[in-house]
């Protein structure tokens, strides 16, 4: 848009204006709350849920880079610009696809997605320490609800419950190396954290802090609540909680690594550990999976073992942790898109693999758009995976960590194996019909298929014009 | 121009997908106008600038200027021959499948995919731009062996699928460390800038011979090289007749062109090093080829275990440095592209008759097809290597080059010598089992080749005879392109 145009229009959105994605949010969420009373019911609420975010998306991208708010309690930086964005565009197309499914009750879906999304944007955005854990908590909390939506279904209690404690837990622990921190640098501020003193107790301290954020963002050894929780869950429910709040919480991560770094000496090797232990655990563990979710939940512990790879890197500093910082948030984000995709396919044919069966028969469109999210996962060009990959991979080798990447490159082949059975199950697989009532097929419809459709084109178009994509992130 | 070339199977992919259920039929025709398009173009581009000096029809575009990827393409004397023998192979491959019924659409769509993904392979000039469409080659070859294989398909596809990627991502290190240590993803460029950086340091376990390690690692199993072949055998065995003939014909190509285009110019000191291990590996993979196709009882698995052999000769021309050895491993590339194409075709064929792949099933062909046995001993010939035939240039010029290797014992070139005769052992045997003798049940009323048929095996059957008969007529493309390699690796 040219500059005059934009400035007519009170665009980019500066000062309070910023929080417009949050009001319209905000309008998703309480009508998902009233939807009873309000017209079109559910479908009016997933519609809702759908404008608002679609809005909020375009609100975010809009945003003015380098507005403070509340006294620097949040600072939209280029890179919290891009991550609100993909996180409001994937609320939509979540949304998009609740109202062209079947699966009724919509409404108190909508309403959580619609506050894990305002929690997610703000994350993003967060500078300080108390906001941040508010906002955090905002992001991942619907999520346990949303893991037990069926609440009549044994199976989904049990996942909820579990994914809540350990979330509790984890949260009961990252404040409590919070508060060590609040008193080492005397503020709350990440101004303040910056310059603290390099101490034993600050390195205890944020370790803390980190293994609440590892927790949440299922990072070996603190994975093992995520496959149980997923596989109890409907999967287009943990299309939803398995993926916006980990792309806020990795933007968290990177970016309170970023200010740390220099007071806390050695995090890079912890966090280096725990990525390589994340990789080995989630693709060896992902290779006996029969289950969808629990695949997909395996597959989320190896991308925050790519992403943690990343995260250590911005830890070493120098001048390769910027990039490092823009190559987490890439690799997320590829993640998260192809995640959400191949989980709302499951959420159509059914939670195990065997499902997917015949996939390319029923529905050749969707078995194509499942091909997309597998090759981009495995890190095939020109798919955007590719080249999060190879980003990611070249700020490694620029770092010197060449064993690393060899490793992860044995790692991604080994994950190559497991994304390739679900191709494979929706290729050549039988089908079966189930007569499972809680398995039947929901009905296509024309909207849940554009949904994911959009996710599968994004692949390809972000894949393709990766260079713009990283500039709009960067600022450039 | 040669966008045009590399993208033009976009549009036949576009349409192929865009092609509503009831107009199936109509996807042979859009992939035979696209392909013969292709060919077209590529030929009459040949044909007009194929003999220029340096890299042809060059374009280069900034791409991705945050990790320096261009949009970089051109050609030369080793490229473009492979570039027109590729796009003929599709344009054959696509008459071949004529009568494929199942998904159509689909099928067709994806030997499209896969001529786009061969094209750029040969055509790109940036690291990064030329893995993204190795990779993309990867993707429609895995599709075409796991819907429209034999009885073992989906094995077979994943096999291929994991060999390949996993060599492919040890390039990618290697590419990328290329990167780290030159800041350049150019080709052209890194000729010089990497030689200069590493300051002829190639010895073992320097960081030279690594990356050379990581390049050999993704190009081995493409070749394939001993003991990286085992996938070979069964993606060649299980795939539908078209895309085994385009995995031999220009799939393996992919391998020695890398090595020739990336491993020697680019890592030269490091290539001195590996000299040997290349050549000792490329016998091997010429004897054991050569063996385990005597021991096969499966037609089309003999012929899938002579590419190893065959592939072998290309080896030990490129492990011998010399500009002698860079032309027979070029030589073998086309020719073997030419010859094996026509025996899978011909298998292919045999096997719409009998439906069987076994030889001791198939005997006394010559009887009841004599077109069918003309043009199989006719390609037999060819790949044994009889002189005036193509199969004979590429190989004598590596025995010739291992010989005058200062590098490569003379037992290679005696054992090369050997791998010939072998050739031609197994080969004549299996003529002897399968074409002569009384006609089995099998054979026994069988319609010889049509019309279609003959087309395909024709255009292969006279770029044979004129590669064999006058070498010059493949050797003026190449030999500028070896003589210059020679001089960058310092022989």
């Amino acid at each position: 848009m040219h500059a005059d145009v934009v400035s007519y229009l009170g665009l980019p959105l500066t000062g309070y204006w910023a929080l417009t994605p949050a009001v319209l949010l905000l309008v998703a969420l309480f009508w998902g709350l009233f939807a009873n009373f309000l017209p079109g019911h559910d479908r009016g609420a997933s519609a809702v849920g759908f404008v608002c975010s679609a809005l909020a998306a375009v609100g975010s991208a809009l945003t003015a880079p380098g507005t403070l708010l509340f006294g620097g309690r949040f600072f939209y930086t280029y890179d919290a610009r891009f991550a609100a964005t993909i996180i409001c565009v994937l609320c939509a197309l979540w949304c998009l696809w609740t109202l062209g499914s079947g699966i009724g009750r919509t409404r108190e879906a909508i309403a959580l997605a619609a506050a894990s999304t305002i929690g997610a944007t703000f994350a993003v955005a967060a500078t300080d320490l108390i906001v941040l854990f508010l906002v955090v908590e905002l992001a991942s909390m619907p999520g346990y609800v949303l893991i037990g939506y069926r609440r009549f279904r044994m199976r989904g209690l049990e996942a909820a419950l579990k994914y809540f404690l350990l979330s509790v837990l984890s949260t009961l622990i990252m404040l409590y190396g919070m508060s060590f921190l609040v008193g080492l640098s005397a503020g709350t501020t990440f101004d303040a954290l910056r310059e603290m003193p390099a101490s034993p107790l600050g390195l205890f301290a944020f370790g803390m802090v980190l293994l609440g954020l590892f927790a949440k963002l299922s990072a070996a050894p603190f994975h093992w609540w995520a496959p149980d929780a997923y596989e109890g869950a409907e999967p287009w429910a943990v299309a939803f909680a398995s993926v916006i709040p980990k792309i806020a919480i990795t933007l968290v991560i990177v970016r309170m690594v970023f200010t740390m770094a220099a007071s806390v000496p050695y995090t890079q090797l912890i966090i280096m550990v725990m990525a390589i232990g994340s990789l080995i655990v989630g693709a060896f563990a992902a290779l006996a999976q029969k289950d969808t979710r629990r695949m997909m939940a395996y597959s989320g512990v190896v991308s925050a073992g790519f992403v943690l790879i990343a995260a250590s890197l911005v830890g070493m500093g120098g001048s390769v942790a910027q990039e490092a910082f823009y190559a987490a948030i890439l690799y997320v984000v590829a993640s998260a898109i192809a995640t959400m995709g191949v989980l709302l396919i499951a959420a159509h044919e059914g939670g195990r693999v065997s499902d997917l069966n015949g996939l390319s028969k029923r529905n050749p469109f969707l078995a194509g758009c499942l091909v997309v999210f597998t090759l981009s996962m495995i890190g095939v060009p020109p798919l955007f995976g590719f080249f999060a990959k190879l980003n990611l991979f070249m700020v490694a080798i620029a770092a010197g960590q060449v064993e690393v990447v060899v490793f992860a490159v044995i790692i991604a082949v080994v994950c190559a194996f497991y994304y390739l059975r679900l191709v494979r199950a929706a290729f050549f697989g039988e089908a079966v019909i189930d007569t499972d009532d809680d398995l039947a097929r929901s009905p296509y419809s024309g909207l849940a298929t554009v949904s994911i459709g959009a996710l599968a084109l994004s692949l390809i178009v972000m894949g393709i014009l990766f260079q713009p994509v990283m500039n709009w992130m960067l600022g450039a | 121009m040669l966008s045009l070339i590399v993208f033009l199977p976009l549009v036949g992919v576009l349409l192929c997908a865009l092609l509503p259920q009831r107009f199936d039929f109509a996807a042979k025709w859009i992939a035979l106008v696209t392909t013969v398009a292709n060919f077209g173009l590529a030929a009459w581009m040949f044909i007009a600038y194929g003999r220029g000096e340096g890299i042809l029809l060059e374009k280069q575009i900034l791409w991705i200027p945050q990790i320096d990827v261009y949009y970089h393409l051109g050609l030369d004397g080793l490229s473009f021959p492979l570039l027109v023998l590729s796009t003929l192979l599709f344009v054959l491959a696509v008459v071949a499948s004529w009568k494929i019924d199942i998904k159509p659409r689909l099928y067709f769509a994806m030997l499209l995919l896969l001529s786009l993904g061969l094209n750029g392979v040969f055509s790109a000039l940036d690291l990064v731009l030329f893995y993204v469409f190795w990779e993309i080659v990867l993707v429609p070859m895995f599709f075409l062996i796991s819907q429209w294989g034999g009885l073992r398909r989906r094995y077979a596809a994943m096999k291929f699928f994991l060999y390949t990627f996993l060599g492919s991502v040890f390039m990618l290190v290697g590419i990328v460390a290329l990167h780290h240590f030159t800041g350049s993803f150019n080709m052209i460029e890194l000729r010089e800038l990497a030689p200069a950086f590493f300051a002829g340091d190639g010895s073992l376990w320097s960081l030279q011979w690594w990356i050379f390690l990581a390049f050999f690692l993704g190009l081995a199993v493409k070749v394939p090289i001993f003991p990286l072949h085992t996938w070979l055998p069964d993606a060649h065995v299980q795939a539908p007749t078209a895309a085994s003939v385009l995995l031999a014909g220009v799939m393996l190509k992919m391998g020695t062109y890398a090595f020739l285009r990336i491993s020697v110019p680019i890592l030269p000191d490091a290539f001195q090093t590996w000299q040997l291990t290349l050549g000792i590996l490329g016998v091997v993979s010429i004897l054991y080829g050569a063996i385990v196709a005597f021991a096969q009882t499966d037609i089309k698995k003999l012929v899938a275990y002579s590419s190893v052999s065959h592939m072998g000769f290309a080896m030990v021309g490129i492990a011998s440095g010399t500009a002698v050895g860079f032309n027979a491993a070029m030589a073998v590339n086309i020719s073997h592209g030419l010859t094996t194409s026509m025996l899978f075709f011909l298998v292919g064929m045999i096997y719409e008759r009998t439906k069987t792949l076994k030889i001791a099933e198939l005997s006394g062909i010559a009887a009841q097809m004599p077109r069918f046995a003309g043009f199989f001993c006719f390609a037999a010939f060819a790949s044994m290597g009889l002189p005036l035939l193509s199969g004979f240039v590429g190989e004598f010029l590596a025995v010739l080059a291992a010989w005058q290797s200062p590098v490569l014992p003379p037992i290679i070139t005696i054992l090369t010598g050997i791998g010939i005769l072998c050739g031609g052992a197994y080969m004549l045997w299996l003529l002897q089992r399968s074409i002569f003798g009384n006609p089995s049940a099998l054979v026994e009323g069988k319609k010889d080749l049509n019309l279609r048929e003959i087309s395909v095996l024709t255009p292969l059957a006279i770029l044979v005879v004129v590669i064999g008969v006058y070498w010059h007529s493949l050797l003026q493309y190449t030999d500028p392109f070896a003589l210059n390699l020679v001089k960058l690796i310092g022989g």
